[in-house]
């Protein structure tokens, strides 16, 4: 393999990082405190708002049960909108953004909903406003939970942004089928999923070390 | 056979007692439950349930009060609505004749901060060690972060768990994990203590322990103290009064000893023969058909209640009846520092004999019933 080509897997492998990292921040930014939401919001709960929980939890449902490679078309204009253009690496972000939002939104609930409704109850009892025993409880309680769901949620961006390269996203899926696939390039093909799989694999580690860390509730001698 | 019930030498009236049944308070209560009802409404079809029916209840400032009923008598939602975590559907609760439903939502955090609460499942948080559990109510409430740490180390020495400030709640028994919870209900210095069967997941000698701690807590920072259970063990060993649950209503209250020696309810009579010995052994159960003939011994049992607990009156029965008698089962406990308890005695199953007994036990002013004979 020449060196030209492996300095394209090496930017391809650069843009892969650089729109994951940045639609998984936007992505948590935006999905946490709507995940908290729809974790705290149905009647009877610390922000009870049944009504708009179930127009938030209707609309996370359609953006999630929208095909990625359609989300990625439809939403253009938006794109547009908000990056200036709809081509490139950095109006990838976008698309990818929209979708792993509601995705980690799902996740926070599922992890919040996991806390020991106890736990919520003694927080009240100690006289902890809403918004406390949110950030003094369910969220310290839920971060192993959130900690594998946000890897859960990166790794599937990795699977993501292969897709991106039909607006011209670039990243390593966008190498592999315009060198490997349509160029017939075996070896380019080769090397993209076996740094994709590296990636996924370091990605997974990281996490699942990082929430062993994070978790007080295994015994440690 | 001389059996001495000795009084406990130190002071042992039932002075605890928080007044005497049937007069009013002398001083304000703590806590006022006026006419307490709670309905939660029937959901999909389901009756509507009541939860708690026209609870009328006065704890007096500085009792160990114990509620006790069995699961489903309305005892959690008792206590929850002292701190506001439940709503009553009916009546009032007051708190230092503070109407708790008259309090909005920052009036009714800052009333919160005054009443710690202790839980069966201790509520730690898994995430923080146990200073920093500790330290929550006091973070919540804005304290400055050097007060907080003063204050922690205080409350841990005061449970006992000064050198485990660093432990996970994951790397701590059940009982320290309780002396954690009191330490982190008590950060804020309330004026009233709710425990929600703390002791319930807890072994025996273990609940000895948080009992006892309970105590001191009590007396050392005269805190109130509101208890609920269904051990009557629990009643017997640090509560001054008890009332007791049953379906929502109080059937019964009063100071624990008179409630103890006088249950005038099936449901109390049954909860207090599972610790005061009422109970007889099975064996002996069976060997007691009513009036069967031929019978040698009369089986009666007798009843030590209040300052007579200390009379020797089997000695005195053996000794002028000039008869003998079989202890067959008994038990003495010590309730508010008064000795109380019942003995299952056998004497000579002769008619004349068994009223002679009857008559010298009761002359002493202590009860006494025939349970049966035998052989």
């Amino acid at each position: 393999m020449s060196p030209e080509l492996i300095n394209l897997v090496v930017a391809a492998t650069g843009e892969t990082l650089y729109m994951v990292a940045v639609a998984g921040l936007l992505g948590t930014l935006l999905g946490l405190p709507l995940g908290v939401f729809l974790a705290t919001s149905q009647r009877g709960e610390l922000f009870s708002a049944p009504l708009v929980n179930r127009v938030v939890g209707t609309v996370v449902n359609a953006a999630r049960s929208t095909p990625f490679i359609i989300l990625v078309v439809a939403i253009i204009p938006f794109t547009r909108l908000l990056a200036g253009t709809s081509i490139g690496t950095t109006a990838a972000i976008v698309p990818l953004t929209v979708a792993a939002t509601p995705f980690i939104a799902r996740i926070v609930e599922t992890a919040i909903r996991e806390v020991d409704q106890g736990l919520i109850e003694a927080a009240k009892a100690m006289g902890a406003t809403p918004l406390q025993v949110v950030r003094k409880v369910l969220l310290p309680e839920a971060l192993p939970g959130l900690t594998l769901g946000l890897t859960l949620t990166l790794v599937s961006l990795i699977g993501h942004s292969a897709m991106v390269g039909a607006v011209g996203g670039g990243g390593l899926g966008d190498l592999g089928i315009r060198f490997g696939y349509q160029r017939f390039m075996p070896d380019v093909m080769a090397l993209v999923v076996v740094v994709l799989i590296v990636l996924v694999q370091a990605v997974q580690s990281a996490g699942e070390a990082l929430a062993r860390k994070v978790n007080k509730r295994i015994r440690r001698d | 056979m001389t059996v001495v019930f000795e009084r406990p030498s130190s002071g042992a009236e039932p002075v605890t007692l928080a007044w005497p049944a049937g007069h009013a308070a002398p001083v304000r209560p703590a806590i006022r439950f006026e006419a307490v009802s709670k309905i939660y409404p029937g959901r999909k079809g389901d009756a509507a349930v009541m939860a708690l029916d026209s609870v009328t209840l006065d704890v007096a400032p500085g009792a160990v009060y114990g509620i006790i009923g069995r699961s489903g008598a309305g005892k959690s939602t008792l206590v929850r609505v002292v701190n506001g975590l439940e709503k009553p559907t009916g009546g009032r609760v007051r708190i230092d004749e503070v109407d708790v439903a008259s309090l909005d939502a920052a009036g009714l955090r800052a009333l919160r901060r005054r009443v710690g609460m202790i839980f069966q499942h201790f509520n730690l948080l898994s995430s923080r060690s146990a200073a920093d559990n500790v330290a929550l109510p006091l973070e919540l409430a804005g304290v400055p972060r050097e007060t907080i740490r003063t204050r922690v180390a205080e409350l841990l020495d005061l449970v006992g768990l000064a050198d485990k400030a660093g432990r996970y709640p994951a790397e701590l028994s059940g009982g320290q994990k309780q002396r954690v919870g009191i330490a982190r209900a008590l950060a804020t210095e309330p004026k009233v203590l709710l425990s929600d069967e703390a002791t319930s997941a807890l072994d025996p000698e273990t609940t000895e322990q948080i009992l006892a701690l309970l105590e001191r807590v009590n007396a050392l920072t005269g805190v109130t103290v509101v208890l609920i259970t269904h051990e009557m063990s629990v009643i017997k060993s640090i509560c001054d009064r008890v009332a007791v649950l049953e379906a929502g209503r109080v059937i019964e209250e009063g100071p624990v000893y008179d409630v103890f020696a006088h249950p005038r309810q099936e449901t109390t009579r049954r909860l207090v023969s599972s610790v005061n010995g009422a109970t007889l052994p099975q064996d002996l159960v069976e060997r007691l058909p009513p009036g069967q003939d031929g019978a040698s011994r009369t089986v009666l049992r007798i009843v030590f209640t209040g300052v007579v607990a200390g009379e020797p009156i089997l000695s005195r029965l053996s000794r002028s009846l000039d008869i003998e008698v079989n202890i067959m089962a008994g038990r003495i406990d010590e309730i508010g520092g008064a000795p109380f308890g019942n003995m299952v005695i056998a004497v000579p199953a002769r008619d004349d004999i068994v009223s002679a007994v009857v008559n010298l036990v009761r002359a002493n002013g202590l009860s006494i019933e025939v349970l049966g004979h035998v052989s």
